[in-house]
């Protein structure tokens, strides 16, 4: 099941230039699964900015606009686009001028894969 | 502030056989769509225009890139920063009639 | 363009690849090109999930990527790629004259809905 999932993942990471690194965690920024391009993205900032990410979801949740989906966070050599998936953060981190409606779109496709996670994950 | 995007996509959206209409920026983010068309295409359809322009980079004059399925087409085009995205389905009609 | 394979007139150049992308057969000017080939290859994967709301995943049989002197038409058909660059100019490419219907639609579509975006 695993290997689908990370074969599929790393199909993407192939389909949209200039992404590095797609990963799975649950809320408080466990990684599930990651796959990643040979770039060397800064993986020691990444378990820091996932739970920070929790917390600006739920805060971002109260501005009486919904329940926050998703953020896009800009920086001058990195874009990140994280999504909320309940149990689950979907994380993506890419070059600035990265396809970022590319990686949006991916969110209707990847759901399919993640619901053995999610059971995995609310099972644990 | 958007009216004359707008006007443009309304325009396209007139024409014959067309279904949808999009306009998609650098970021492959949707500026506007009009017609039946789902704004997440914006991010596909730049990706593809992007990977077109690598194939003769030393062209200016942008391709027009067309994709056929059945009577379905998916036209795309880049220019400079912006990308259209339009959707044209042919009437069963003048399937029939192209066939001949 | 003796030797060459002629698929369509007024072409200007050919390839032919397997599902993988490997070149199985070039001429004209698209002879060995295979950075072309992997152009193509990353295009035809993009081009698998567009809208499924709309054409159905990997239901495209045809693209064609238009400039103004000339285009690539891109087909698949029996597990093979082929790819074939053609002039717009009459009398650019090979010596024949008359273009078959199919490139003669081919080329009115695609200057038409250029047409429409400019």
């Amino acid at each position: 099941m695993s290997d689908d999932i990370k074969k599929y993942l790393d199909g993407l990471l192939q389909k949209v230039s200039g992404l590095y690194v797609i990963q799975i965690t649950d809320r408080d920024g466990v990684p599930l699964l990651r796959v990643s391009q040979e770039k060397n993205v800064d993986f020691a900032l990444m378990p820091s900015f996932i739970p920070t990410f929790t917390t600006a979801c739920d805060q971002a949740s109260k501005l009486g606009l919904g329940r926050n989906k998703t953020i896009i966070s800009m920086y001058s050599n990195y874009q990140v686009v994280q999504m909320n998936k309940l149990p689950l953060i979907l994380t993506f981190v890419g070059a600035e001028n990265c396809n970022t409606g590319h990686i949006l779109a991916l969110e209707h496709q990847v759901d399919g894969y993640l619901e053995d996670i999610k059971l995995a994950v609310t099972e644990a | 502030m958007e009216q004359q995007l707008e006007k443009v996509l309304s325009e396209i959206a007139a024409r014959q056989e067309t279904v949808g209409a999009l306009l998609a920026n650098r970021q492959g983010l949707c500026l506007g769509t009009k017609g039946d068309i789902d704004p997440n295409v914006s991010g596909i359809g730049m990706a593809i225009s992007e990977q077109v322009a690598k194939l003769e980079p030393n062209n200016t004059v942008p391709a027009t890139i067309c994709l056929y399925s059945g009577n379905k087409r998916c036209v795309i085009q880049k220019d400079g920063e912006i990308t259209g995205v339009i959707f044209k389905q042919q009437a069963a009609a003048s399937v029939t009639a192209a066939s001949n | 363009m003796d030797r060459e394979k002629l698929i369509v007139s007024n072409q200007i150049g050919y390839l032919i690849l397997k599902e993988d992308g490997a070149v199985l057969e070039s001429g004209g000017e698209l002879k060995n090109d295979e950075r072309s080939a992997n152009v193509i290859m990353g295009l035809l994967n993009l081009t698998e999930s567009i809208d499924e709301s709309f054409m159905p995943n990997s239901s495209c049989e045809r693209i064609t990527i238009d400039y103004e002197q000339h285009y690539y038409s891109i087909c698949m058909s029996n597990r093979r790629i082929y790819i074939v660059k053609i002039s717009k100019s009459q009398n650019g490419g090979a010596t024949t004259t008359t273009s078959s219907s199919s490139s003669n639609s081919v080329y009115n579509d695609a200057s038409d809905s250029g047409a429409v975006l400019a």
